[in-house]
């Protein structure tokens, strides 16, 4: 054996000296930008198939869905169930009567819920299923207010939003599944398809919105009321960033609807009609 | 709201992470360095010399062993590079600390028993705590350095 002689190793043989936030930040915005595409591409795909089902498919395929069972949020107090049976047959009438226009003649099979809760909201489940809360009926809103959320939940139905999104959002989790990557980057790739999907939710909305717009004036002869919704729910909205929203901000959405009124020439002001007189028929 | 919470917890454990994981491996190979260049008078070789050893020596088995632990930051880092390939350069470094750490706890060893020379060193790495059987977790590294220390006779008590 040669006579030994005292080296110290070299540094940086067995790793990279490169700073490693330059390569990370690469990665994390290509993975946004893949997400980013990936379900602009799916939006595409389920939209393309989407369309070819009709209003009237969509609305025999999920008949079957239990209202109770799949909400689970209604009363089961007797008294409650009676009061909200006439308000729901009334609410019904209303949304076909909207609908109306739409429809080109074809009868689609709409479900109404009344659910026991405080809050001020509506929404649309899949095949034509709209839900609106006790807080909204009892806020005393007036025919054209509660006739513009009433539209604008037809507006999800009309451009199918729930069914895209549904479709979209299996799709995606089982790619996510497919690709498996567990772990903490499992937290980035769902973070950032959240926020797309965040974006897609606010295109929805405006979508509907302006949907509504068309269907209010269609049923009213004008737009008054448009913003009754809003106002009421405006002081709720707290301080949500606008990218991480499901909704545009109230003001905005006031805003915005109120210039396309405008531009379609469509008139602000008009009698606001009053709910009482539409829901009392029934009980007269 | 609550995406926004999410994505400030994931932004706070990842500049945790990598602040502190950073300030944490320079302090450790600080520490490398140092043990390094003091152990560097014996030297290590993997050669058995089986047929040469000579009888006048003594022989004893000596190890080191360490477990470094990844931070939020690498492992963060590392399951991205995944989907594209490539160096997992976040893992470079803990590795490296790993056995450069182990060799020199069993350098360490081998001088408390005296030892002139380490021969037939191996290295074995295994990981503790990594994301398997569906367990999620950060990932260590275990590496463990052995080998046969030789140190004159006279030193046998």
């Amino acid at each position: 054996m040669s006579e030994f002689k005292q080296r110290i190793p070299k540094e940086s043989v067995n790793y990279t000296n490169e700073h490693p936030i330059k390569d990370y930040i690469a990665m994390v915005v290509g993975i946004i930008v893949i997400i980013g595409v990936l379900l602009v591409s799916l939006d595409f795909i389920v939209g393309l198939g989407v369309d070819r089902i009709t209003f009237e498919q969509e609305s025999r395929w999920f008949s079957k869905v239990n209202r109770d069972s799949a909400q689970g949020l209604f009363g089961k107090e007797d008294s409650l169930k009676a009061k909200n049976s006439a308000r729901e047959e009334k609410l019904h009438e209303l949304l076909e009567k909207l609908w109306l226009p739409f429809g080109e003649g074809k009868t689609v099979h709409f479900k109404v819920g009344i659910m026991p809760q405080k809050e001020l909201n509506a929404f649309t489940g899949i095949g034509g299923q709209f839900y609106f809360t006790d807080g909204l009926m009892d806020k005393n809103l007036s025919l054209n207010g509660l006739g513009f959320v009433a539209c604008h939940e037809l507006g999800h139905f009309f451009h199918r939003h729930v069914l895209k999104a549904s479709a979209r959002g299996l799709l995606m989790n089982l790619l996510l599944k497919f690709i498996g990557l567990g772990g903490v980057g499992e937290t980035l790739i769902d973070t950032s398809s959240e926020i797309f999907s965040l974006k897609f939710s606010r295109d929805a909305e405006r979508a509907a919105d302006s949907f509504a717009l068309d269907c209010q004036q269609k049923f009213f002869g004008h737009v008054n009321g448009l913003d009754e919704f809003f106002i009421n729910i405006q002081k709720n909205e707290g301080m949500a960033v606008s990218f991480l929203s499901s909704h545009p901000k109230m003001q905005e959405r006031i805003e915005e609807l109120k210039l396309q009124a405008v531009k379609k020439g469509y008139s602000l002001e008009g009698e606001l009609s009053s709910i009482s007189s539409f829901f009392d028929e029934s009980n007269d | 709201m609550e995406n926004l919470i999410g994505l400030g917890i994931l932004a706070a454990l990842l500049v945790i992470g990598y602040f502190f994981g950073r300030r944490s491996e320079l302090k450790h190979y600080k520490k490398i360095r140092q043990q390094e260049e003091k152990l560097a008078y014996m030297p290590v070789v993997i050669g058995q010399w089986k047929n040469e050893l000579d009888p006048q020596q003594s022989y004893e088995l000596v190890h080191g062993s360490v477990v470094v632990g990844s931070d939020y930051f690498k492992t963060f880092a590392s399951s991205i590079r995944q989907i594209f390939g490539g160096n997992i350069a976040s893992f470079e470094t803990l590795i490296d600390r790993g056995r450069r750490e182990a060799i020199n706890r069993m350098k360490l060893q081998a001088r408390a028993l005296g030892a002139t020379k380490v021969i037939n060193m191996r290295l074995e790495t295994s990981s503790i705590g990594s994301n398997q059987k569906g367990k999620q977790g950060l990932p260590s590294v275990e590496v463990h350095a052995y080998a046969t220390a030789v140190y004159p006779p006279e030193l046998i008590s």
